[in-house]
């Protein structure tokens, strides 16, 4: 919890950044205003550091001070992140369009929908799907023109983390689950049965799995860093009637990646899912343990919960073509793909064959081909030339010309490439050091951060870039063999 | 020519790599070039067509008379951050650059050179057509080189060109040397590494303007700067109170009168 918080303070901070830039002199005073809030709230979040090293070693009154500490922290990064709405703001950024046209459009699209829904930047730190309407129109709208624009908020300080992306098809899902209710589907009399509880949470859980099914573990792992760093006045395991527990979510979440077999796995066994499925327990075990108390009880459902969630996702499984999903990520998927993000290189594509397969392969082609040059040459008693055998020296060159393509990424991989990376080498090595921490930390925890959410955001659009070319290359080769 | 010395690298140093010499460098991963897309297209006999990206530097009309080089580091940043204004474009969206306009550019690719490759920069002939120029003066790309490359497009043209993230607008060839000592990574002073968008120009980065900082510092002591408003003002008050003082002067020397 300690990083996330963290995190999220930097990534305040980094708003004041670039709103410092553009302030005019008197805008200046409000930026430095709020960056005397981000000061309090970081000194705040470091007074921790000795209380959660000592809770370590199960001391209760300590792990109770730092958790209660933690979420007091996140409560002024809340309040902060609402004064946000004091600087000037940005609209939807070219990533952001590409990452949904990857993701919704090709969903939406093969499901014969047509969804056109607004990304709109967000002061409060909540993901949220609202159909805005003009209530109280002075003269009716044309009937051309509809009164309704699906809108998702994201905020503010995540626009430029592709990671909490995950989040935004969530929220799009609500806008798909709308124009395809999941009740109308199934007929009347299925929703008839059902009871109220049930009707109400499956559009959640539906949003959820159908999430889950586009980008895998991402969108598990997404979810779960939103939810255990909350205050504690809000605790992860409430439910309300339209939103089932984060329990009941994040299982569900886990029921779906299993039975489709699906994990994101990295380094030493890890795996994706499952590491944040941990944070979570813990970040309720601690809820448990100190808020007891305030942890409204879950009424008895008038419904089997497995059942439930069985349905949803049988119900995804009949409407989501087999091609949209998410696909599993071996550790060694994982290692070529870390090994880029390590040096900074964009994984908008990457290279399929291993260099020890190819390397190999690509000698014996170029052997064939100097043959042919040589025969080539000595045949016309002249320069090399290709003439007299074209179709074998075409053919030695494609060969080599395979072991150098590259092949785009789904968003998918992308995005569970980057949450398995940044476990690995941004969140762990902190929490390791976290006894010595320092400024110097801070500031390469910062930098990492903002490193990967840039190599990330390029990747998204030059895979999204990539596909869409790589099919009118298919179609400009075809023509030429025609 | 022999086998041998088609399947070796390109065997004098400073020799172009062919087709072959280039894809042997990315199937050993010892350059590397990313996205690459369509081979086919794009490695030619002793090139490779690389892409436009989608960061763009476009220079701003400002109410800056020039980049002082002599300011601090800190107002220096924020000159140049005023003096240009970066500018996405996402893929399949446009970008128009119209005649004489200057712009820099991202590649779309994402380059790492060994140390023993240098990379030269150079547009194609299907854009230079048009009258697009991929550099004006830097297409030189050091041995050890990571990141992308940054493209000076100007439009020597008459009519406005769109250009588009993912076109083929320039190529880039590789010639061998012996492995150098200093590649780009450890060169002093190399302000371009690991970048990830289009950069703009870090010169005063180079150490000679901390040299000629210090000695216009050295002579502002003497005789402390002032900016150009205050001093202007400055000298006319003084100039003011010089004209006062002299009145009562010249009515001290002034002729007797008849009276």
């Amino acid at each position: 919890m300690f990083t996330q918080v963290l995190e999220r303070a930097l990534r305040a901070e980094r708003i004041l950044d670039w709103a410092e830039v553009d302030a005019a002199t008197s805008g200046a005073r409000v930026v430095a205003t709020l960056r005397v809030h981000v000061a309090a709230l970081k000194a705040a979040l470091f007074k921790q550091i000795p209380r959660i090293i000592a809770s370590d070693g199960d001391d209760v009154a300590e792990g109770w001070r730092s958790f209660l500490g933690l979420c007091t922290a996140f409560n002024t990064f809340d309040e902060l992140h609402l004064k946000l709405s004091y600087l000037g703001t940005r609209w939807t950024n070219s990533e952001i369009e590409m990452f949904i046209a990857a993701v919704f459009d090709e969903a939406a699209g093969r499901l014969g929908l047509q969804v056109n829904v607004s990304v709109v930047p967000s002061d409060t730190y909540t993901f949220e799907e609202i159909n805005l309407t003009a209530s109280a129109t002075v003269q009716p709208l044309p009937e051309a023109v509809s009164n309704e624009a699906p809108t998702v908020f994201l905020p503010k300080s995540e626009f430029d983390n592709p990671l909490h992306w995950a989040s935004l098809v969530h929220e799009f899902g609500h806008t798909l689950y709308g124009a395809r209710a999941l009740a109308a589907d199934r007929g009347p009399a299925a929703e008839r049965e059902e009871s109220t509880t049930r009707r109400r949470w499956s559009e959640e859980v539906f949003c959820d799995i159908l999430a889950a099914k586009l980008l895998g573990p991402a969108y598990l792992a997404s979810f779960a860093d939103f939810v255990i760093a909350t205050s504690a006045s809000d605790p992860i395991e409430s439910f309300s009637e339209t939103h089932p527990d984060a329990r009941f979510r994040i299982t569900a979440l886990l029921e779906s990646l299993r039975r489709d077999d699906i994990a994101a796995r990295f380094g030493e066994g890890r795996e994706l899912a499952d590491f944040f499925y941990h944070l979570f327990e813990d970040r309720a075990a601690a809820e448990r343990r100190y808020l007891r108390s305030d942890i409204p009880k879950l009424p008895r459902l008038d419904f089997n919960a497995k059942e439930f969630q069985h349905d949803v996702i049988e119900h995804i499984d009949e409407i989501l073509p087999e091609q949209l999903r998410a696909r599993s990520f071996t550790s060694e998927h994982f290692t070529r793909l870390s090994d880029r993000l390590k040096r900074g290189i964009p994984i908008g594509s990457y290279n399929a064959v291993d260099r020890d397969v190819a390397v190999p392969i690509f000698d014996r082609a170029e052997s064939a081909l100097s043959a042919l040059l040589g025969q080539a040459s000595e045949d016309d008693g002249g320069p090399a030339s290709t003439e007299s055998n074209a179709t074998a020296v075409d053919e030695q060159l494609n060969e080599m010309r395979a072991l150098v393509r590259e092949t785009p990424c789904t968003v998918a991989e992308i995005l569970n490439a980057g949450w398995m990376y940044k476990i690995e080498s941004i969140y762990l090595p902190l929490i390791h050091d976290l006894g010595a921490f320092n400024a110097e930390m801070e500031a390469t925890f910062r930098d990492e951060l903002f490193r990967l959410d840039g190599v990330l955001r390029v990747s998204i659009e030059t895979a999204y870039m990539a596909r869409e070319f790589l099919a009118a290359f298919g179609a400009a080769d075809a023509q030429v063999m025609a | 020519m022999s086998h041998d010395l088609l399947t070796a690298d390109a065997v004098n140093e400073g020799a172009v790599l062919n087709e072959r010499e280039i894809m042997r460098r990315l199937v050993k991963r010892d350059l590397v070039i990313t996205p690459l897309l369509d081979p086919k297209r794009q490695i030619g006999p002793t090139s490779l067509d690389i892409r436009l990206g989608f960061e763009f530097d476009v220079f701003n009309i400002t109410k800056q008379t020039h980049l002082d080089p002599l300011k601090t580091r800190v107002e220096l940043i924020r000159d140049v951050v005023a003096y240009t204004t970066k500018v996405h474009v996402g893929p399949m969206q446009r970008f128009v650059l119209h005649p004489g306009e200057f712009a820099l550019a991202a590649t779309l690719e994402y380059f790492i050179l060994p140390a023993d490759l240098a990379g030269r920069l150079e547009g194609r002939s299907t854009w230079g057509r048009l009258g697009i120029q991929v550099h004006s003066t830097a297409g030189f790309v050091d041995p050890g080189f990571e990141g992308i490359l940054t493209f000076e497009l100007q439009n020597m043209g008459k009519g406005p060109l769109i250009l588009f993230p993912g076109v083929r607008i320039a190529q880039i060839c590789f010639f061998h040397s012996s492995e150098t000592a200093i590649p780009y990574t450890k060169k002093i002073g190399a302000k371009y590494h690991k970048k990830l968008s289009s950069a703009g120009s870090l010169f005063h980065e180079d150490p000679e303007f901390d040299a000629i900082r210090r000695y216009h510092a050295r002579k502002s002591v003497a005789a402390p700067r002032k900016d150009t408003a205050a001093a202007g003002s400055d000298w006319l008050k003084r100039l003011v109170l010089f004209k006062m003082r002299r009145r009562p002067l010249d009515k001290l020397h002034a002729k007797p009168t008849a009276e």
